[in-house]
């Protein structure tokens, strides 16, 4: 497969560079997928797990207006829920899959990108996005069958202590779901 | 780019040349992406019914821009030509068979502008659709919580919970951005999306095109086609010659 065209992650390194600012990020969603896995073409924007410093975010909506971008192409929505799937003492600084002169993106260990991709299950179970992104890793063979089940092991023991009921009900359904996705991806493949 | 020729080879195109059509079609309606690379635009109206199918695919691993497509649909339906789309729905759905995403998004469009969309009805699907069967129990249960997607009916067929394809920003390039990469719809902000407007440009970039190319590229009926291609014929004889703008030189 050939690779997927990120020049717009490249100029804003060269940007970075120019105004002689650094800015090292950990990322997930779907950049990070392709970044990672490469062959998973993701939607335009840039999910850091922590915010964003103020000084880098001017920069960001500067870049964004010099390349008619929306601000929001480099955001950190993501950090609202940070503690959802990061825990004390676990590695976000995991893997650099970006290595700019200015800019270096790393991904969160493989459990946490995970989690970040399990989560949102609950919230978006019709959409497929989250699915495709674990495919694309297991593809790229960067997550592997006991890295799944340990991920999908952390989220039923964190979801068992939620409150709403629905959600439980949900979250349920969904790790069997999962369970039953493993069996039919690595039976025979391991 | 004839449409109805190319839904005719869909399905003998690799993976990695659907890949690039794709990105042909998202970079003509203006998705967010992290290429820089300018690429050939397609019709819109071609690109609309071309991206329906693709994110339908999941060998593609297309599904994240679903969501794109119906947040595309709700803010740029203006720009849309709308028998034009009609038409190519209808080719695309005799080629393919039943669409569900295109048939998702003609809703879309009729629920945003019911007076311009109203020859759009779109008929329930034949099986229900689940854009992510994996988890269509999960899906089912947020559907008894908050209901249908454009609050369709159950029988419309499409599983798709209410607060679905939540639009974002950061999804889109902006409508300026859009417009001065995407001369086709440019011209239609100003000449308004018609078939005239789209005739004339491709008479412009291919002044050689017949009555007959010109009807099948447009899916134009021929009499109106030749009525276009000769117009533009004797405005050329008179010594005018068409523009960037589609209009004087």
């Amino acid at each position: 497969m050939k690779p997927i065209d990120n020049g717009i992650i490249e100029l804003f390194d060269t940007h970075l560079t120019d105004k002689g600012m650094t800015y090292n990020a950990s990322i997930v969603g779907g950049a990070a997928i392709m970044l990672i896995a490469n062959g998973q073409r993701p939607t335009g924007d840039i999910d850091s797990l922590h915010q964003i410093p103020q000084e880098i975010r001017a920069e960001i909506a500067a870049f964004a207006r010099a390349h008619g971008l929306t601000p929001k192409w480099f955001n950190d929505h993501a950090s609202r829920n940070f503690n959802e799937f990061v825990r004390k003492g676990e590695e976000v600084f995991a893997r650099l899959v970006f290595d700019g002169k200015a800019l270096k993106l790393y991904t969160p260990s493989i459990k946490i990108l995970l989690l970040s991709k399990i989560y949102p299950i609950l919230d978006r179970p019709e959409d497929g996005k989250d699915l495709q992104d674990i495919e694309a890793l297991i593809d790229a063979k960067v997550v592997g069958r006991n890295d799944f089940q340990e991920a999908v092991a952390d989220f039923e023991a964190n979801i068992r202590f939620e409150d709403d009921r629905d959600l439980r009900k949900a979250a349920r359904e969904l790790v069997l779901a999962l369970q039953v996705y493993i069996a039919d991806v690595f039976d025979g493949k391991n | 780019m004839r449409l109805r020729k190319l839904l005719k080879t869909l399905d003998t195109k690799t993976s990695e040349e659907l890949a690039e059509l794709f990105d042909r079609a998202a970079w003509t309606l203006g998705f967010s992406s992290f290429s820089t690379a300018p690429k050939t635009p397609l019709d819109a109206e071609a690109a609309v019914v071309l991206v329906a199918y693709l994110v339908n695919q999941p060998e593609l691993r297309l599904a994240r821009f679903l969501a794109v497509l119906m947040n595309w649909l709700q803010t740029r339906h203006h720009l849309l030509h709308t028998a034009k789309l009609l038409k190519m729905a209808q080719a695309a759905e005799a080629t393919l068979g039943e669409m569900p995403t295109l048939r998702l998004a003609l809703h879309v469009l009729r629920k945003e502008d019911p007076k311009k969309f109203q020859k759009f009805k779109p008929n329930p699907l034949s099986k229900p659709f689940y854009p992510e069967p994996r988890f269509a129990a999960l899906v089912d249960q947020k559907l008894k919580k908050e209901g249908f997607y454009l609050d369709l009916p159950e029988n419309a067929g499409f599983r798709v919970p209410k607060s679905a394809f939540r639009p974002r920003a950061s999804d889109l390039l902006s409508e300026k951005a859009l417009l001065k990469r995407n001369e086709q719809l440019r011209l239609r902000l100003l000449h308004g999306a018609s078939w005239r407007s789209d005739a004339v440009l491709l008479l412009r970039d291919h002044p050689e095109m017949t009555a007959s190319e010109l009807s099948d590229t447009l899916m134009l009926s021929y009499e109106p086609a030749h009525r276009l291609v000769a117009e533009v014929s004797r405005y050329r004889s008179m010594g005018f010659t068409l523009s960037a703008t589609g209009s004087d030189g």
